[in-house]
């Protein structure tokens, strides 16, 4: 018994070429035993929205438009649309492929459409040979080995503790818990209540549910089959909430702070303009508990999550908080398939967030960067693949920086250095005399030499001013140069040039992260952190490499975050934003160790400068 | 599983993949469209990974509030129990060894009082995470807050032996008695199917983030998540922007900023601000944002849309060159010294307008915006003057790659930094070709500025040679170094902003057209023999003789030589700026504005002599 009568040598499993287009094509269902069942992603981004229908999915693509240069762009791509086997719109629902032939954000009504990934289920079976692969789970699979659709069952669970981790009680917790086999085609609502103990109150009765959004598997489509669309795999759902904003009763009307985001308004206060701050049926929530009222200033005592005022409420008055949470969660899904009496398990995550409301832009410091940072070893440079990361790398920087108000960051910026370092006055150009690179109204300009070099130039008239002159025009001067700047340095020949030109300035401007414990001393300011080892990834002289031309400045350091001065915004890239925990921001120090191993062998290597001026790979690495 | 990506145009550019999620999903759902510095974060808050990075130890930071530090601030033990953490089923010797301390003396300790993480040590450093100050030659510790501490704990690496000591304080935040030290290592965040582990319950991921979401969407100051959250999207053009430059679906690029966050609403959008104050009252209110959230727009190549564009194909703008030999005429003889060229007239026309340190207290008054109009106008001059410099050096840049591959007539490769042989010493102002009149030396007058905006439209003859150049380029792609396209593809995408540039400087000094004295200098343009320029021609030379010279470096590979030479074409350029500014406001002569001839190294080489 074969998948549906397809085998390697039907077209539907040929590509083009005619060699398999998927490593199960032609697999005997029937044949080899399971040893383990994953989920596909391990982990998703959900946004949400309030539209009822979904975002439709699509990718990014090089747009090589010469009248908008080489840049990323969206591009739609094949989607899964559900279609009401009743016809009626009604459950169950079996997934076709649709190709839109363009995207659209909104529906008709201006509501957003959420995003709502699916999650494939997949089984690693071995054959007798000890081979491996990965093969979609369809009913056809399960049959084969006396199983059902029935034997798969999911479990999700869905959590919104935010008022519970500030009010350090459960009860302040919102949670949904469903389980449900994969012949259960029915959206499978996520419904969360408070749990509790006999005398609290839980901020979510099981009467007034929150709604998490939906989990939902399909019945199998064997139509259109084909490698790339196996309608008849176990597919899993989640669709998010709207992104609404729920409270208890009194959450209606309130006025907000007039003033600027960070800012606080006086306890005696003017009030600003009053808005509702919740749709009236969304204000079913508990208000007889400690998350109304939540005053992150109560007892004086540090605490836990940071920021502190991160809730609405925290900026006008005294910072009591409305007793306000939203529809947003993080989700655990677990499938788990019995066959034989053995249990497989399975499990994958989805997070429910904002819309991504520039999505052909993408992060330069993206979660799979802050992910890969953290496990991956160290990257060693390889002619094969370190260009076209740090490529991707740069073209990323410009994709945010594109976005940024450089001009407003820098402001705020050098506003909160001077304060932070007894400044005599923000506007003051002086107060940081002496201090390099520049931390006061002369970061950037002339006088931040040898950090500034283009930007004074770009920005005749500028003074040595905090806040630029814009006059009514606005230019934001700041704003300009960079996109102009950073859209060059997303071109592969410019970059590389630049990097193999002039690597002591890519040392100098990049701002070094953060040292890892055995980076740094025992304590701050005893010793400095360590030195950024420049020429650790040197050619060997012996293999007709360059050798090291002496430099004139000192080596970078890694930074300390015990040390005031490493935590003090400058004009070092990525200039004037904010990391993690309120401290300026660097690249990863995986994407820092691997633009500096790249510099050391554009530095030294002819072969790799050569492939960077030729954009060819002719040399032979094996 | 995710399929590897195919490239567009492999001939065309070599590039790096993007990654592809599953089917049906868009991309916005993978990890690499979230944001993953967090304070909190957008989809959720990385940082709580490390309040579970050692097996069996729940932590929180605790960060200050407005009362300040009482001693409690840092890294607060919450729990410390083996058996809800399902790492403990692992076989590894650690964590066996891990477990019996955790069910010995030494988690019995912990389960009893308040206790703080007091250092951390691996790789043989031992870091305190406390400050320190000597009184009386004792040693005071003061606890770090919890965002220090945690960007010390971030610090920590998998796979390498951890110690961690653990201590109770005394009320000024002292540590007390003897630590509680344990020995293992920090917990890995991806399991083997690639997901952050289970121990980490649904709904802890994203517990420290705001609530409600749209709190810290609008209200944090960090402006950190612009990828998914613009600070700024570029406006609506205004007027031809085709490709043809008659109709109104393409390519002119917009260069006014809008403030992405501002409130929707009746009236017209005003540019972005550059301080949060200014901006604030434009913007939506807190509470506000929570039910019109959905009005803000999607954002597609830094301009507001309701979906993906129309792709049309790639229009022919010019036939595709048919010849490398004609390749190599067009860049040698036209292009490059065209691009020098137009760099020397808009600079000249840059040295015209007046600089907003030249208004009068009087001119302040009658015209109040004019020193801001002068300053935006002349950064929008300067930045196409320089822009058409890097130009040029791009067009190089194309030769001196087609000389390494060997495409070049062997031996006659050579830098052109050099006027067009059309340039004219002065401009013909009158004449009926628009190129006579680009290619002379004017001040930015109405006139001027209308031809500046003329010579760089899409679609004109700048526009159209480049796409030529891209079009031999795709069409023969084989043949060349698959850098050359995308070089090429550049300096024909970066020219558009030229136009848009000049459109807005238009507009900017449109009101002054009636008396065009008011934003410009009378200035006169010099003979070449004046002494008053020689200084000024003299850098002019240096500039041009270093950039020759850095040019020949890099063709040859001897990048510090290369360095040394554009670092020296750059300081003679910054010296020459200082010299041809004060040759124009009249501080060399005084009463006289004096205008550098940029073309007079060259004399007999255009028409104009």
């Amino acid at each position: 018994m074969t998948d549906k009568g397809h085998t390697a040598g039907t077209c539907a499993c040929k590509s083009a070429n005619g060699t398999a287009c998927a490593p199960w094509c032609g697999r005997d269902p029937m044949s080899g035993k399971i040893i383990g069942v994953y989920l596909d992603p391990p982990m998703a981004i959900a946004r949400v929205g309030g539209a009822r229908h979904p975002m439709d999915a699509y990718t990014w693509e090089i747009d090589e438009n010469p009248h908008r240069g080489v840049q990323t762009r969206i591009v739609p791509a094949p989607s899964l649309h559900p279609r009401s086997e009743r016809g009626d719109g009604h459950w169950p629902h079996r997934l076709v492929v649709h190709r839109p032939e363009r995207i659209t954000f909104k529906d008709d009504h201006g509501h957003i459409k959420p995003v709502a990934p699916f999650f494939e289920l997949w089984a690693r079976v071995q054959d007798d040979t000890g081979s491996t692969v990965s093969v979609p789970v369809t009913e056809t699979f399960l049959t084969a080995r006396g199983a059902s659709l029935a034997d798969v069952v999911f479990t999700v669970d869905a959590g919104n503790r935010k008022a519970q981790s500030r009010t350090k009680l459960a009860s302040c917790a919102a949670l949904a818990h469903v389980v449900f086999a994969a012949d259960s085609y029915r959206p499978h609502r996520l419904d969360a209540i408070s749990p509790r103990t006999r005398d609290q109150v839980p901020l979510v009765r099981p009467d007034a549910p929150l709604p998490l959004g939906s989990v939902q598997t399909f019945k199998p489509n064997r139509d259109d089959w084909s490698c790339q669309t196996r309608l008849d795999q176990v597919r899993l759902r989640f669709t998010p909430g709207k992104g609404d904003t729920f409270g208890p009763p009194d959450a209606g009307i309130a006025t907000a702070s007039p003033r600027t985001p960070g800012d606080f308004e006086p306890a005696v206060t003017e009030y600003g303009t009053a808005h509702a701050m919740t749709r009236p049926e969304n204000r079913f929530l508990s208000p007889d508990t400690p998350w109304s009222g939540f005053n992150f200033r109560t007892g004086g005592t540090p605490k836990w999550p940071t920021p502190q005022d991160s809730y609405d409420g925290a900026r006008e008055g005294a910072g009591d908080g409305w007793g306000t949470i939203d529809d947003t969660c993080d989700v655990i899904l677990q499938a788990s398939l019995t066959i034989g009496g053995r249990k497989f398990r399975a499990m994958a995550r989805a997070f429910a967030g904002p819309p991504d409301f520039a999505p052909d832009r993408r992060p330069m410091y993206s979660i799979r960067d802050e992910l890969e940072d953290r496990e991956l070893p160290s990257p060693v440079p390889d002619i094969d693949t370190t260009p076209d990361e740090i490529l991707d790398l740069f073209r990323r920087i410009f994709e945010t920086a594109s976005l940024v108000n450089l001009d407003q960051r820098r402001a705020w910026a050098l506003a909160g250095n001077a304060g932070m370092l007894g400044g005599s006055g923000p506007d003051d150009p002086d107060w940081d005399d002496g201090i390099s690179p520049r931390l006061g109204p002369k970061s950037m300009r002339a006088d931040d030499a040898p950090y500034a070099q283009i930007t004074p130039d770009y920005t005749p008239g500028q003074g040595d001013t905090r806040v630029p002159s814009a006059g009514p025009h606005e230019a934001l001067p700041y704003t300009m140069v960079v996109q102009q700047v950073h859209a060059r340095m997303a071109d592969s020949p410019v970059l590389r040039e630049f990097l193999a030109r002039r690597p002591d300035r890519v040392r100098q401007i990049i701002r070094p992260p953060f040292g890892r414990v055995a980076d740094l001393p025992a304590r701050v300011g005893i010793r400095k952190p360590a030195e950024v080892p420049v020429g650790k990834w040197d050619a060997d002289p012996t293999d007709g490499a360059d050798p090291r031309q002496p430099s004139e400045t000192a080596p970078p350091r890694y930074r300390d975050p015990r040390d005031v001065m490493d935590i003090a915004y400058d004009m070092r890239m990525p200039p004037f934003m904010r990391h993690s925990m309120g401290v300026p921001l660097s690249i990863t120090r995986r994407q820092y160790d691997m633009l500096m191993g790249y510099l050391d062998r554009l530095e030294t290597d002819p072969l790799w400068r050569a492939d960077a001026a030729s954009g060819k790979r002719e040399h032979d690495n094996g | 599983m995710a399929k590897p990506p195919e490239p567009l145009n492999r001939a065309a550019i070599l590039g790096p993949p993007y990654p592809q999620p599953v089917l049906g999903n868009p991309v916005s759902s993978l990890m690499e469209s979230g944001v993953g510095n967090c304070y909190p974060g957008l989809e959720f808050d990385i940082r709580q990974l490390d309040v579970r990075f050692f097996p069996g130890l729940t932590f929180e930071f605790l960060g200050l509030e407005p009362a300040g530090p009482d001693g409690t601030q840092g890294v607060r033990l919450v729990n410390a129990e083996a058996e809800s953490d399902p790492l403990f089923d692992d076989p590894a010797p650690w964590l066996k060894a891990l477990k019996r301390q955790l069910n010995g003396p030494e988690g019995g300790a912990l389960g009893d009082g308040d206790w703080y993480l007091h250092a951390v040590a691996q790789h043989g450093s031992r870091i305190e995470l406390y400050d320190f100050n000597v009184f009386q030659n004792a040693v005071q510790m003061t606890p770090y807050e919890g965002e220090t501490c945690w960007w010390i704990i971030r610090g920590v690496e998998a796979d390498v032996d951890l110690t961690v000591e653990l201590t109770q304080r005394a009320p000024s935040g002292q540590p007390l008695g003897n630590p509680v030290v344990l020995h293992g290592r920090r917990r890995h965040f991806l399991d083997d199917t690639g997901m952050i582990p289970d121990v980490y319950r649904a709904g802890e991921l994203t517990a420290s983030m705001c609530s409600p979401w749209t709190h810290d969407f609008r209200d944090c100051a960090c402006q950190y998540w612009a990828s998914n959250h613009p600070d700024v999207v570029l406006g609506e053009v205004v007027g031809p922007q085709a490709e043809d430059g008659n109709a109104a679906e393409d390519a002119a690029q917009p260069v006014t900023f809008l403030d992405w966050m501002r409130r929707r609403g009746p009236a017209q959008d005003i540019a972005a601000a550059s301080t949060q104050e200014r901006a604030r009252p434009e913007r939506y209110d807190p509470y506000e944002i929570n039910l019109r959230w959905q009005e803000l727009d999607f954002v597609l190549h830094g301009t507001e849309t309701d979906g993906t564009p129309e792709m049309p194909p790639l229009t022919a703008l010019h036939a595709a060159y048919p010849s490398l030999q004609d390749v190599i005429t067009a860049l040698t003889d036209d292009l490059a010294p065209l691009e020098f060229t137009l760099s020397m007239v808009y600079l000249y026309a840059f040295f015209s307008l007046r600089a907003p340190e030249d208004i009068s207290e009087d001119e302040r008054r009658d015209w109040p915006d004019l020193a801001d109009d002068l300053r935006a106008a002349r950064q929008l001059v300067l930045s196409v003057a320089l822009s058409e410099m890097t130009h040029m050096r791009w067009v190089n840049q194309v030769l001196w790659t087609l000389d390494r591959a060997g495409l070049y007539p062997k031996g006659k490769y050579k830098p052109i930094v050099q006027p067009h042989s059309d340039a004219s010493k002065t401009a013909a102002a009158e004449s009926s070709d628009l190129e006579d009149r680009v290619l002379g030396l004017r001040p930015a007058t109405p006139d001027a500025i209308a031809d500046f905006i003329a010579v760089e439209r899409p679609a004109n003859r700048l526009d159209r040679e480049y796409a030529g150049l891209v079009d031999h380029l795709r069409a023969n792609a084989d043949g060349y170094p698959a850098g050359l396209y995308e070089l090429a593809v550049r300096i024909d995408s970066d020219g558009l902003q030229h136009y848009q540039k000049f459109r807005d400087v238009k507009l900017i000094l449109s009101r002054y057209e009636h008396d065009t004295s008011i934003y410009l200098r009378d200035v006169k343009l010099a003979d070449a023999d004046d002494p008053a320029v020689a200084d000024a021609l003299g850098l002019l030379a240096d500039i041009v003789d270093n950039t020759i010279k850095g040019y020949q470096a890099e063709r040859a590979d001897d990048m510090p030589r290369a360095d040394a030479c554009i670092q020296a074409a750059r300081s003679a350029m910054r010296s020459f700026q200082v010299e041809a500014e004060a040759l124009a406001s009249g501080a060399r002569k005084p009463g006289e504005s004096v205008g550098v001839p940029f073309f007079a190294a060259w004399q007999g080489h255009g028409d104009g002599q």
